[in-house]
């Protein structure tokens, strides 16, 4: 589980990868939406369709470059129900990567309704980026910034 | 008795009557929530099997659907049918296994074989022993099914695109819903509603292993000195839909070892073939079968009707031999099947 809804990302490093993942053969539904705060109101920048499907996993790559995105929020809302007889429960994963790294990972179990009762679990949340800070810099540099 | 007759005969009377009369609308017609759910195939209870329990003798072969509790009962017929409880599950999930996703399912025999594994318990009252209680548990295994629903690609498609959000349901910016919400949604209904029809038209057959153990408790005693084993039975059960006519071939074949004193033939198979007609809310089928520890052909009817939501009725009437007496009697045997898992809802 995160700690809170902020990623932090190197500005400088590669695009960044955003996987959804269900377990249990429940299938997913999902839109995420990047949002951007300009002169106090929010724009929406981006926009992805994510169906996780037959395999239980999707992903794709932000179009914004990390250098530019600090601040900007990624918000989803998942639909989710459960195709297998039996299958009441299952774990849910949206994983941020960056260079190989997770970045950001917010874990879940939830219990999901059966998609044959037309039913389905709905659920959402959001993620602010922030830009790491270089662990390059000296502490003269830092204070450097500071002053 | 003739009392009972009467009843019972009124009874399937008024079962097929409504059943076929609701069973002319096309799929689609009725929006409730039972009438899409694809829970009219439910295989019989194993554990009831061994205890003569079900109405049916020919088992069916198709995959478990979800968590059915069953319900014998001699509410109407008053003849040696007895109340009795079953309750089957799957052990697999309901002890935490997991699934990676729907394609480990199809790709991966073992885990399907898993996923479709029914664990049965049930309890009667036998007028056999009136002052005991018989009770069993039995397992039974889909070794092959080509009409499992989770291979329809169609339905997988349709349900990805009946989940995905529309621009309606676009998350702001500080969007914050992590607790969840059902809610209903009726794009999934029309998926499994065309995934009815798919199922009842496509040709296909399946083939099922089982295995059940039943025991006596005498006076009603669970202690040890109390407890004894009653019967053995296993069982393979092929089926195979022809398709658009919605008929359907079962032939089976089970050894059943009988430990009661009461009978000579302690054992021998059972062996015979049903023909089955699926109606959108009604089942009827005929039957016919050699006991060889009986030495007797014997040959029954069955009506099964989805008319309430989560329940299903059903009612045989069978030509049955008396193991103990070895009088021939037709026998009434009525009965509930609850869906469990979708009435808790």
């Amino acid at each position: 589980m995160p700690k809170s809804n902020y990623c932090l990302i190197d500005p400088d490093g590669g695009s960044l990868k955003v996987r959804v993942t269900a377990n249990n053969g429940i299938r997913t539904g999902s839109v995420f939406i990047l949002w951007e705060l300009k002169n106090g109101t929010w724009e929406k920048k981006e926009r992805f369709n994510v169906i996780t499907g037959d395999d239980g996993i999707d992903e794709f790559i932000l179009l914004e470059k990390p250098d530019d995105i600090e601040n900007d929020s990624l918000a989803w809302a998942i639909h989710a129900c459960s195709s297998i007889n039996h299958v009441e429960r299952g774990e849910f994963s949206i994983t941020i990567i960056q260079d190989g790294n997770d970045r950001w990972k917010k874990e879940s179990s939830r219990l999901v309704p059966k998609c044959s009762d037309g039913k389905q679990l709905q659920f959402g949340s959001h993620v602010i980026f922030k830009h790491l800070i270089s662990e390059n810099l000296s502490t003269s540099d830092l204070w450097k910034d500071t002053e | 008795m003739e009392r009972h007759r009467i009843t019972s005969a009124i009874f399937i009377f008024l079962l097929i009557f409504i059943g076929y009369s609701q069973d002319i609308e096309q799929p689609g017609d009725n929006q409730n929530a039972y009438s899409f759910k694809l829970d009219y195939n439910v295989p019989e209870s194993p554990a009831f099997a061994v205890l003569d329990a079900n109405p049916t003798t020919i088992m069916r072969a198709s995959t478990p659907q979800e968590i059915v509790t069953h319900l014998a009962s001699n509410f109407l017929s008053g003849n040696e049918v007895s109340p009795g409880l079953a309750l089957d599950f799957n052990p697999y999930f309901t002890f935490g296994g997991r699934l990676k996703s729907v394609k480990e399912y199809r790709n991966s025999y073992g885990k399907r074989f898993l996923a479709n594994l029914q664990l049965s318990f049930a309890t009667i009252n036998s007028m056999d022993f009136p002052d005991d209680m018989l009770f069993s548990g039995g397992i039974r295994a889909t070794l092959f099914d080509s009409k499992d629903l989770i291979f329809d690609t169609q339905l997988g498609k349709d349900i990805d695109n009946a989940l995905l959000p529309d621009s309606t349901d676009e998350p702001g910016p500080m969007n914050d819903n992590d607790q969840g919400t059902v809610v209903d949604n009726q794009a999934l209904e029309q998926a499994y509603i065309d995934a009815k029809t798919r199922y009842m038209n496509k040709p296909g057959g399946s083939l099922a292993l089982g295995y059940a153990i039943a025991g006596r408790a005498k006076d009603n005693s669970f202690k040890t000195d109390s407890i004894v084993t009653y019967r053995h039975q296993a069982w393979l059960v092929g089926q195979y839909d022809l398709g658009r006519s919605g008929m359907s071939i079962n032939a089976m074949v089970m050894y059943r070892y009988d430990q009661t004193p009461l009978t000579t033939d302690n054992d021998g198979l059972i062996s015979g073939i049903a023909l089955r007609k699926y109606g959108q809310k009604l089942i009827l089928s005929a039957e016919i079968y050699h006991d060889s520890m009986k030495e007797s052909i014997d040959f029954g009817g069955y009506a099964e009707a989805y008319l309430i939501p989560s329940i299903t009725l059903f009612a045989s009437l069978k030509k049955e031999t008396n193991s103990i007496t070895g009088d021939e009697d037709v026998v009434f045997k009525p009965g509930i099947k609850w869906n469990f898992s979708q009435a808790k809802k």
